[in-house]
């Protein structure tokens, strides 16, 4: 799996999509445009005239002359704040409500997480609310019969899976929903918000399950406010503010504009002016990193960086970071030093992230000078060595032999 | 007056399935006209408080907390008059406003703005007395233009913010919160935290439930920790909080080892060489351990049973975090070791020191591999905490890295 | 192949909403379906309790009460159906919004759905029928199976009707509320509970012509004369149930575009 991107590169030339045919890739399966929607509104208006002659006059558009496409294999991101119309757009693609303009195109069957409230009757047990969800989305009584037990085993429910669904928690409905909802392979996903429901464990396991869907093959669009899974699972993103679509571009890119980070003017203390645009170091050995400031004040200035990585098919990932810590306080120029033992990367391209900031009140940092992905200034930072499967190389000591029986 | 609660020995005890008990006679009866099985079966009976006893006088904050399950909610709920104890009883002096589920009782039909009115209305509010708060309510909901749209085309979310805008702007004599504060999108929960913990300081008696731990700290003045629905300890927030993270812990352990156990995908395609078992553990504890904490030296063991090792044959480990992505993949043979030099019962042990892996689950997979075919494999599931959270984000690796400093002589020398 | 836009899959999720309608309604009451049995059985046996020892009723003509008591159930059984259908297909989009809200389907299958589960009271009633038919002499008659076209005609005539009141229940919720009214006076307006020649002869004629006194003639004829319905009675119902089930179905899909404004 090569690396696809890093430094300033990381968001023009965005991420390629890896050894795909240009067939699956240029097919779409959700595809609409200039699509519109918008809530007819009743009150005030007699009845009666609207229900027997269809006239409405007044509306709210929640959703605004939308053109997307999700191409197959992909996932989408969809970003915006509560109310900037993401649940009705998902739901307008999905076909629960008819557009007021524009078309709509899916090609093939829907899974759709619009909200976690239940579709149903709440005195039905977790068992009966799959198994009718299941039906309703066409499957014979021998998958369901399948797929209910892979269900009651990911949902993690226990004898609770054969009590009515009014005795669950919170937590518990997110889980049987989110079970149910993602149980048919191979389909169309359109997701609204559900990540951040449900303890921690279930969480990673949701994000396993995205993954691994996306990994055989599945498409879909994921609305959220939270740009960290945009960029877990999403190549490509848009930002809908007020209905309409404003941005969109590669998720990095969106991000960091989404972000809309001011750049810090760099007078109190910056990187040098010969700061490399790029580091390189090879896997699994002792590595420093020499990185020039110049410091401009006589108070303390605190460095930071990390290393991040943008993978198809593993998205964004964090993977190093160095805490705040202050390196100088009197100006001039330095050199910091950042040594990392045995370099536990594995080969490929990541990006390095640097921040110059000064301590502010109640413990916040404030930046002085930043080069980093959200400001759209990242660095390069290119590991060689042996190619590896895995995203990072631990550093472990062996050792073995007989044991007395 | 004064304000106070006092429960004494309560017991609630919830029936498990929808169904109330029938006449034993009569079940084969209803079997044959169809009726469901569950219908005909018992009841089933789970204990969700169990004899508790405690009492709360003016000016007390009270936090409470419990895994999921431990009869927190309940307690609530019984405080709050809507349901009744199965046995023991409950006083409480004074007005109980009680935030317990979010958003139960907008009304779809109406605006939010209007909602924010109805409610007022039901705490005993004039409208004069509300429109005295409308605009802080109304800015503090922060929904734009949707303040004047009917609830029903409100998404969860905004639904939530209403619905605690509302709560926010009460003047409560007992006030019970069932956990909430991971409303709406990051910039209102910010915000949420902060009206709560301000509603908390004017209520004369403040009940609250929540699963942060550091605000329960901050914010509460005496703690009770409930588990399986007995009071367990009653005191001091930092010192109830700290021997519950303990329990949590231990119990996580359990758990986590219960849980995983038959996870291991263990396989062998001949049995000239069987993994036996991996296990993994932290060299300040003896024995294996499903829990670890960053930083710690750890190990990981492979027992191996070889009766016949061909050359080619190498060990292989795996290191995956359950959310899918696979951290690390090493080969004994990469470090120098040789599997056919060995034979009998063998074993394998690869150190971590420290080990840098960032606090989540990870499962270790050891495959023995001959000639880039698995014929063999077993596994093991682990999770890593921490005590504490990195400034700046949370990496998959926590690599003690060292930062040093120095003065450069002339810029521009390349 | 669709027929009136509906297609295969239609069809199977219509079974679906069927089975869920069945379980939903009886869920969480001990006895579960045993009162979809239980409730229609009860009221015809009142009936015949009332109507055969109380009041001791006889047809014109006739010799005793239980002639009168099958008389009265042969027509009251179909309109025990009829308003058992009317009822929940008014409420079917309403009661349901949660699945209009989250499944992306014809939402018309939910009223259609819900008018069907009035063969639950009608199979009921039927079986009673049969019952008190054998119990008074009567030999089954193969022309008893005339009953299945009317059947048919009648649920479709139902169900257009229920899908207009579907649909306008979601903007005026108060149909739900006075439809049990209305039934009731439908009732005592139609000559189901006394024969079609105690009504004054001026209504006598206009009466010939009430769907549910064509409805009820249809389950009698066969039922008590082992004759056939007369056949321009037929037609005039078939005309009746498509223009019924069409206008119906255009009402509903014109106005379904607007329930998310209600729901």
């Amino acid at each position: 799996m090569p690396g696809s991107s890093g430094a300033g590169g990381l968001l023009a030339t965005a991420v390629p999509g890896a050894a795909r045919d240009e067939e699956t890739m240029s097919r779409s399966v959700v595809e609409c445009r200039d699509l519109s929607k918008t809530f007819v509104l009743l009150d005030g208006q007699s009845i009666w005239p609207v229900i027997l002659g269809g006239h409405f006059v007044k509306g709210f558009p929640a959703v605004r002359d939308v053109t997307l496409q999700v191409r197959q294999g992909e996932f989408l991101g969809v970003l915006g704040r509560n109310g900037a119309g993401k649940s009705t757009l998902l739901r307008t693609l999905g076909g629960v409500y008819a557009p007021t303009s524009g078309t709509v195109r899916v090609a093939g069957p829907l899974s759709a997480i619009y909200e976690l409230g239940m579709a149903g009757n709440e005195l039905l047990t977790g068992q009966d609310f799959a198994s009718r969800w299941l039906a309703l989305h066409g499957s014979g009584r021998r998958q369901v019969d399948r797929l209910l037990s892979e269900i009651a085993e990911f949902a993690e429910l226990g004898e609770y899976f054969d009590n009515p669904i009014y005795t669950y928690s919170a937590g518990m409905k997110a889980r049987l929903f989110f079970s149910v909802a993602t149980s048919l392979p191979g389909q169309i996903y359109l997701i609204d918000e559900v990540l951040s429901v449900g303890d921690e464990h279930f969480q990673t396991k949701c994000w396993r399950r995205l993954r691994e869907r996306l990994a055989a093959g599945a498409s879909g669009i994921l609305a959220t406010h939270d740009w960290t899974s945009v960029l877990k699972l999403c190549r490509e993103a848009c930002v809908l503010e007020r209905g309409r679509i404003v941005d969109r571009g590669s998720s990095p890119a969106v991000v960091q504009r989404y972000l809309g980070l001011p750049q810090p003017r760099g007078d109190a203390a910056a990187f040098a002016a010969h700061l490399p645009s790029a580091y390189c170091a090879l896997a699994e050995e002792d590595t420093t990193l020499s990185i020039p400031i110049d410091v401009k004040v006589t108070s303390p200035v605190w460095f930071a960086c990390s290393v991040e990585s943008f993978r198809q098919g593993i998205g964004w990932s964090h993977l190093l970071q160095v805490e705040p810590r202050p390196v100088a306080s009197t100006p001039g120029l330095y050199e910091v030093a950042v040594t990392i033992p045995t370099l536990p990367l594995s080969p490929g391209e990541y990006s390095l992230n640097l921040f110059l900031s000064e301590r502010g009140a109640e413990g916040t940092f404030v930046p002085l000078d930043v080069r980093s992905w959200t400001y759209g200034n990242d660095l390069a930072f290119a590991v060689a060595g042996k190619p590896r499967e895995s995203v990072s190389v631990l550093p472990l000591r062996w050792r073995g032999g007989r044991t007395q029986s | 007056m004064s304000y106070r609660i006092r429960v004494e020995g309560v017991t609630k005890r919830y029936e498990l399935t929808t169904s109330r008990p029938l006449p034993r006679a009569a079940r084969p009866l209803l079997r044959l006209l169809g009726v469901r099985h569950e219908a005909a079966r018992g009841v089933d009976h789970k204990m969700a408080l169990d004899g508790v006893s405690f009492s709360v006088t003016e000016g007390e904050r009270v936090g409470i907390i419990g895994e999921n399950g431990a009869g927190k909610s309940t307690l609530l709920h019984l405080l709050a008059g809507v349901a009744a104890p199965t046995g023991g009883s409950v006083e409480v002096d004074g007005r109980v406003h009680a935030a317990l589920t979010l958003g139960l009782a907008l009304r779809e039909d109406l605006t939010g703005r209007e909602n924010l009115y109805l409610d007022a209305e039901v705490q005993g509010r004039t409208r004069a007395q509300t429109n005295t708060v409308i605009d802080r309510m109304i800015t503090f909901a922060d929904l734009g233009d949707f303040i004047d749209q009917p609830v029903r085309t409100y998404s969860s979310g905004m639904k939530a913010r209403l619905a605690f805008t509302s709560l926010v702007f009460v003047e409560p004599e007992i006030l019970l919160i069932d956990e909430m504060l991971s409303v709406g999108d990051y910039w209102f929960s910010q915000k949420a935290t902060h009206a709560v913990r301000e509603l908390c300081s004017k209520g004369r008696i403040v009940m609250l439930v929540s699963h942060n731990l550091e605000s329960m700290v901050s914010m509460c003045s005496r703690c009770l920790w409930l588990d399986g629905g007995r009071l367990v300890a009653d005191g001091d927030p930092a010192q109830v909080t700290t021997a519950y993270r303990e329990r949590v812990r231990q119990r996580d352990e359990v758990e986590t080892a219960a849980k995983f156990s038959t996870q291991g995908q263990e396989w062998a395609l001949d049995s000239a060489v069987r993994i036996k078992r991996v296990t993994v553990g932290s060299s300040r504890r003896s024995g294996p351990a499903s829990v670890l904490s960053v930083g710690e030296d750890a190990w990981i063991s492979v027992e191996l049973r070889v009766d016949q090792a061909r050359d080619d044959h190498d060990l292989r480990l795996w290191i995956e975090r359950l959310d899918g992505l696979r951290i690390t993949e090493n080969r004994w043979s990469e470090s120098g070791g040789v599997l056919s030099s060995l034979a009998g019962r063998v074993e394998v042990v690869a150190e971590m020191a420290p080990m840098i892996l960032g606090p989540g689950l990870y499962r270790v997979q050891a495959e023995l591999v001959s000639a880039e075919t698995t014929v063999a494999t077993a596994g093991a599931v682990f999770k890593v905490v921490s005590e504490r959270n990195l400034v700046g984000g949370q990496p998959a690796l926590w690599v003690p890295m060292e930062v040093s400093c120095r003065p450069r002589a002339a810029p521009a020398e390349r | 192949m669709q027929i009136l836009g509906f297609d295969r899959a239609d069809a199977l999720r219509l079974l679906n909403f069927l089975k869920m309608g069945l379980r939903d309604r009886f869920l969480g009451s001990t006895l579960g379906l045993v009162w979809a049995i239980v409730n229609p059985l009860l009221m015809m046996g009142i009936f015949t309790f009332v109507f055969a020892f109380v009041f001791r009723s006889r047809l014109p003509g006739a010799e005793t009460s239980l002639s009168f008591v099958i008389w009265l159930i042969s027509g009251y059984g179909p309109w025990l159906a009829i308003s058992d259908s009317l009822a929940t297909s008014t409420g079917a989009v309403t009661g349901n919004s949660g699945l209009v809200k989250n499944l992306a389907f014809k939402t018309e299958l939910l009223p259609i759905a819900g008018s069907l589960m009035g063969l639950v009271p009608l199979a009921v009633s039927t079986c009673y029928l049969v019952a008190l038919l054998v119990l008074s002499g009567t030999r089954p008659s193969l022309s008893w199976l005339a009953i299945l076209p009317v059947l048919v005609l009648q649920f479709v005539f139902i169900t257009g009707i229920g899908l207009c009141l579907a649909a306008v229940n979601v903007f005026v919720r108060d149909t739900a509320m006075v439809l049990p009214n209305v039934l009731m006076i439908l009732l005592f307006s139609s000559p189901i509970f006394y024969p079609l020649s105690e009504f004054p002869k001026v209504l006598q004629g206009v009466l010939q012509f009430h769907p549910f006194q064509v409805i009820a003639e249809g389950y009698r004829q066969p039922l008590l004369h082992r004759a056939w319905p007369a056949p321009w009675s037929l037609a005039y119902l078939a005309v009746l149930s498509a223009m019924a089930f069409l206008g119906g179905l255009v009402f509903f899909r014109k106005l379904k575009g607007y329930f998310d404004a209600r729901i």
